[in-house]
């Protein structure tokens, strides 16, 4: 239930952050019924800028600092009141080469539930991809989209975590400080967003901070919690080429393999292709709006005509990170500042030029020159690796389970934890990783 | 069935019945010329014509017949130029990419033309 102030109540868990991943969790202890919880969001159920300006960085590199600001929500339901649900699963690959700690298959299950849960279109479990030539170098993967035009978390989970007897959900409050007590988060500070009433303190016996790819090592390093650890560092982002060339698709070659128009049509780099070339994911999207007969391999051939998109994985650099300055904001915490350079259009520019080769080979179509002199360029509002997992506390911040290293009850969710960013939208990424971590917190944590 | 595949189905029987009736007779008699000509004007396109300054049209249909493109009757392989797709250079013309074949036909696409 919504509840207005804790009433000193201790609670089994408590999750910081009401975004994609901290409602998925709180939903699933809802569902459950037996671990008291308790959900919190800085914001409330409307858009405010002042809790917005709780999210403002100070930046430097690719992007200026409304690109942060824009991408870190505070409102119950976070950035899920304003992505564009496109949805697409991590590629196997960065498991297969162990960036990850864990198996993909330890992740791959939990996309199930993440898909109803987003509400996407039938496929985006059972055909993430599809190959249309023989050769194993591009692939057909799609982004999918919900029924609706955007599942809001926030609209569509407030009626259970409404309803709930054991999750207390408390808004328009900020955590400003976690305290740790050797290897153990003690409490929390918090401070009403708004009114301007004294700070207070929560207790739970674990924590999950969930308050995106910026909030969380921000929270983390503002509170000098894991200062041992690499926090902060590793942020990735996906660099998106905007019509970076036109492309004509041969839709005889490709109509076998699309399953439903209803998706973002989109040509990625097989696994195989970048394991052996020791190369980053990129994928080209385009539209199948308008046909026309082109002339292709010889002859003229039915293809779509579109502009052609490309986003690229990034990798995950050391020098591109969230940090605190030596200045203090309004509420007197440090101020953050957050580094992020691309550096990749290099790469982007060879990679295109393998899809070209490679849809000429498969007859699958036609991609112009890489327009790399007059680029677009974008982030895709992708915040990831910043609290990354790994099982090296060197160069990773949490466990394969989501805790963070030498702290028996701190758990971080969101997309902060990814190891590598792979070509994919994160955010079904992120609720699939939170419905995992949801299962790990109840079958072993609170088994009893 | 939905539109786009009842489309095609149709288009597709349109079309055996119209090749059966008029077009597949017409091909029997067609000559080598004919033919050659009949398909390279099918693939042309206006932006081909400048690939015609720098190519010689005898040169293009020796070195195409020498690559097996065009067949001994005047057809062009289609499936020929998809082979050599994977060891053609590609070229940037107009800003498309293409295979160094496929830009051979289209250069004596152009020709033809004259």
């Amino acid at each position: 239930m919504f509840i207005k102030d804790t009433q000193n109540k201790e609670y089994d868990l408590v999750i910081i952050g009401a975004g994609a991943a901290g409602i998925t969790i709180a939903k699933k202890m809802a569902e459950e019924g037996k671990v008291k919880t308790l959900l919190l969001e800085t914001g409330g159920f409307e858009f405010s800028e002042t809790a917005w300006n709780l999210s403002n960085v100070e930046a430097e590199g690719h992007f200026d600092a409304s690109h942060f600001r824009n991408h870190s929500q505070r409102i119950f339901g976070g950035t899920t009141s304003v992505w564009s649900n496109m949805s697409s699963m991590l590629e196997e690959r960065s498991f297969i080469n162990k960036e990850w700690p864990i198996g993909f298959d330890e992740i791959l299950p939990f996309y199930d539930e993440a898909h109803d849960m987003i509400q996407l279109r039938d496929g985006a479990v059972d055909h993430v991809y599809a190959k249309f030539t023989e050769r194993d170098v591009i692939q057909y993967r799609p982004y999918y989209k919900s029924y609706k035009r955007s599942t809001r978390f926030g609209e569509e989970f407030r009626d259970i975590l409404s309803n709930s007897k054991n999750v207390d959900v408390l808004l328009n409050s900020t955590c400003i400080k976690v305290h740790q007590d050797n290897n153990q988060i003690s409490n929390l500070t918090i401070r009403p967003t708004f009114q301007d009433k004294p700070d207070f303190t929560v207790k739970g016996k674990h924590y999950v901070v969930a308050c995106g790819g910026i909030g969380n090592p921000r929270l983390l390093l503002q509170s000098s919690v894991a200062s041992n650890l690499p926090v902060g560092n590793y942020l990735m982002e996906h660099p998106h080429y905007i019509d970076a060339g036109h492309i004509e698709v041969n839709i005889e070659t490709l109509d076998p393999v699309i399953y439903t128009s209803k998706t973002i049509h989109a040509f990625a780099l097989s696994d195989q292709y970048c394991i052996d070339n020791n190369v980053l994911n990129a994928s080209i999207s385009f539209k199948d709006h308008v046909s026309e007969n082109r002339p292709l391999l010889g002859h003229k051939q039915e293809c779509f005509t579109s502009i052609a998109s490309m986003r690229t994985e990034m990798p995950a650099l050391k020098e591109n990170k969230v940090a605190l300055t030596d200045e203090l904001d309004n509420w007197g915490l440090p101020k953050v500042k957050v580094t992020l350079n691309f550096g990749y259009t290099d790469q982007a520019k060879d990679l295109w030029k393998v899809f070209a080769k490679e849809l000429l080979v498969a007859n699958a179509g036609r991609l112009t020159e890489f327009s790399h002199e007059k680029l677009y360029i974008i982030g895709g509002g992708h915040l990831m690796g910043s609290t990354r997992m790994g099982n090296n506390m060197k160069s990773s911040v949490v466990d394969g389970n989501c805790k963070v290293h030498g702290i028996n009850n701190l758990y971080i969710a969101g997309s902060s934890i990814f190891s590598a960013s792979a070509a994919a939208n994160p955010t079904y990424s992120i609720v699939a990783f939170s419905l995992r971590l949801s299962e790990h917190l109840q079958t072993q944590v609170f088994k009893s | 069935m939905n539109r786009r595949d009842f489309l095609k189905t149709t288009t597709t029987l349109g079309l055996v019945s119209s090749l059966s009736s008029v077009s597949g007779c017409i091909d029997v008699f067609r000559s080598y010329d004919e033919r050659l000509k009949h398909q390279l004007n099918a693939v042309f396109e206006d932006k081909f014509k400048t690939l015609k300054l720098d190519t010689n049209k005898e040169e293009l249909l020796t070195r195409l017949k020498n690559k097996k493109i065009i067949d001994s009757e005047g057809y062009i392989l289609t499936e020929r130029v998809q082979e050599l797709a994977l060891t053609d250079e590609m070229q940037a013309f107009e800003n498309f990419y293409y295979t160094s074949t496929e830009l051979d036909v289209y250069a004596l696409s152009a020709h033809n033309q004259s």
